[in-house]
């Protein structure tokens, strides 16, 4: 399944979009704080509100601080939020599915949710398979405080949607939560956002599985990272999982070292190459290029292309939120996924390239060429230096 | 002897690395990072004086749209005579015209007849546009699916163009018999080959 589009009012930094095209590798630009965040937490929301333990919509709204964080400080009149996205099998295939769900706070004092509208429609029923606030809503207005995609005796008819949304990934990987975790205490979120149970991931696949990934992945490393010739995963005296990397540097037989002394880079590199071979539901990646030198984040787009070609997958759709000249000056990737944010006085404004954009692209620019100088920060060196 | 490369892009890295390193077979070659041919004009005079001082110094740049090297030269303020450690050639119109002119080598990557290829790739004003094309007619999949975009993208080339491209030029690449078809070639081998003396 592929998001085919999206259209959000009062999230966040977004007041009102227009229905924006989703392609299978989306590439989100934006100079710091116009919401690529943002936009990609909209996918983890819905995620949240569907996930199977604990999940549901006013958690989801009150662990992103509650209604007053989560909608837009554009919106003075219109408190309501809303969200629509629609799915497809494939994305030049008409749509299948939409979702829709609009919500606001309670009011009162009160910290909770009110579900304002939740509508679910197929493709080639005349009739919605699900619009709310329904008769039973009126009957008993308690209903609204839960969505019915959350409820599995109420998303029975749209089932698709809601493991779609379940299945959605996240991964913003911070290395040092990975090394020093167990020394600060580290308390690790649900759905580990930052990576740091990245080897309980990497311990819980099948071993044949994380053998032949491991071997995938020791061959981008041994071209990427001087002097890497091995990796191999390991349980510990006390069963915890570790990776091992050899270096030809060091002595002949000096051994293995652990995931605790691989730099930054190489873990960051190791985690991405293995979620690309893991799985087919959506993935969300915050700037991947952290990290990493040059040469390897130019080679990202082709990295997501390789693993597909090899897997004989269906394409994983990707969204990344990047910064980086290197990631996006490169002529094969297909521009139509790219989104650029715009500040504006009325909110962010999501951007799609036009007509002459694409054209460009397609006469040899590339989007770091052509979208790069639009997104950049409107300022020169002296404005930045403050002392 | 230490030569340093200074190519537009991985593909004229490629081609330069094969001929000099064949002409010149105990060199050691350095490359300058490939960020297009601005950044190839805005370091000239430093080349210049790299050739003059330290090593020689082969830059690679392709014509593009410039009737002739005289008028590239011109736009970028290059000052004859150049230093002779400094080699400046420019591919006609670009290096593709250079990989098309193997014709045998080349009908046997793309999996394409001899006669699909034209003759004189130095009078193709758009070769990379040609070879795109060529791909699409390939009957190897690879070809198709790695050398030209996906059907529908905006994009210029697919995420394989220069690694298969790269790797014909460094092993399979026969540019003796491509300099028959490219007077711009040859003339880049035959000053390449000085170099060695």
């Amino acid at each position: 399944m592929y998001l085919t589009h999206v259209q959000l009012k009062n999230w966040r930094n977004f007041k009102q979009t227009a229905p924006v095209n989703l392609r299978d590798k989306v590439y989100l630009l934006g100079a710091n704080a116009v919401g690529k965040s943002n936009f990609l937490d909209v996918f983890r929301f819905l995620r949240d509100i569907t996930k199977e333990s604990g999940g549901g919509i006013q958690r989801a709204v009150s662990e992103r601080g509650g209604m007053k964080m989560l909608r837009c400080l554009h919106a003075r009149n219109d408190s309501e939020v809303s969200i629509e996205v629609g799915l497809s099998e494939s994305l030049d295939a008409p749509e299948k599915w939409r979702y829709h769900l609009a919500f606001k706070g309670e009011g009162k004092d009160s910290q909770r949710v009110l579900v304002t509208a939740e509508q679910v429609l197929l493709h080639g029923q005349s009739r919605p398979v699900l619009s709310r606030p329904d008769a039973g809503d009126k009957r008993d207005p308690e209903r609204l405080t839960q969505t019915h995609i959350e409820q599995i005796n109420t998303n029975t008819n749209f089932r698709e949607v809601a493991t779609f949304f379940q299945s959605v990934t996240y991964l913003h990987l911070v290395p040092q939560l990975l090394k020093y975790g167990n020394r600060i205490g580290g308390h690790q979120l649900e759905d580990d956002p930052f990576g740091q149970g990245f080897l309980d991931k990497v311990a819980c696949a099948p071993e044949r599985v994380r053998n032949s990934r491991l071997k995938k992945i020791q061959k981008v490393l041994a071209h990427a990272i001087p002097q890497f010739s091995d990796l191999k995963f390991e349980l510990d005296k006390g069963g915890k999982p570790h990776l091992l990397g050899r270096y030809e540097h060091y002595r002949p037989h000096a051994g293995w070292t652990r995931e605790e002394h691989f730099s930054d880079g190489t873990l960051r590199l190791i985690s991405l190459l293995w979620l690309l071979l893991d799985g087919e539901s959506l993935l969300l990646l915050e700037e991947p290029e952290l990290s990493l030198d040059d040469k390897i984040v130019s080679q990202i787009p082709n990295l997501l292309h390789k693993a597909e070609m090899a897997g004989k997958r269906k394409p994983r759709q990707t969204f990344i939120s990047t910064h980086s000249y290197a990631l996006l000056n490169n002529e094969s990737i297909d521009a139509r996924g790219i989104l650029w944010l715009k500040p504006t006085s009325e909110g962010t404004e999501i951007r799609t390239p036009s007509e002459h954009e694409l054209a460009q692209i397609r006469a040899g620019l590339t989007p770091a060429d052509v979208f790069l100088p639009k997104v950049a920060a409107r300022l020169n060196d002296q404005q930045l230096s403050f002392i | 002897m230490y030569i340093q490369i200074a190519a537009e892009d991985p593909l004229g890295r490629a081609v330069m690395q094969r001929i000099v390193s064949d002409a010149v077979p105990h060199a050691e070659l350095h490359f300058t990072a490939c960020r297009g041919n601005d950044y190839l004009k805005q370091k000239f005079s430093a080349f210049a004086t790299i050739a003059q001082h330290q090593n020689p110094v082969v830059v690679i740049t392709d014509l593009d749209q410039f009737p002739c090297a005289t008028a590239l030269m011109a736009h970028w303020k290059i000052r004859q005579p150049l230093p002779a450690g400094l080699l400046f050639r420019v591919a006609v119109h670009e290096v593709e015209s250079w990989l098309l002119a193997d014709r045998a080598g080349f009908s046997k990557l793309f999996g394409i007849p001899q006669q699909k290829l034209p003759g004189t790739p130095d009078s193709v004003s758009d070769p990379k546009e040609l070879v795109i094309q060529l791909a699409r007619s390939s009957r190897l999949k690879s070809i198709r699916l790695g050398i030209a975009p996906a059907p529908g993208a905006a994009a210029s080339k697919g995420f394989q163009y220069n690694e298969i491209l790269t790797q014909f030029v460094l092993n399979a690449w026969d540019y003796q018999a491509a300099c028959r078809n490219s007077d711009s070639l040859a003339r880049a081998v035959h000053r390449i080959a000085q170099l060695a003396e």
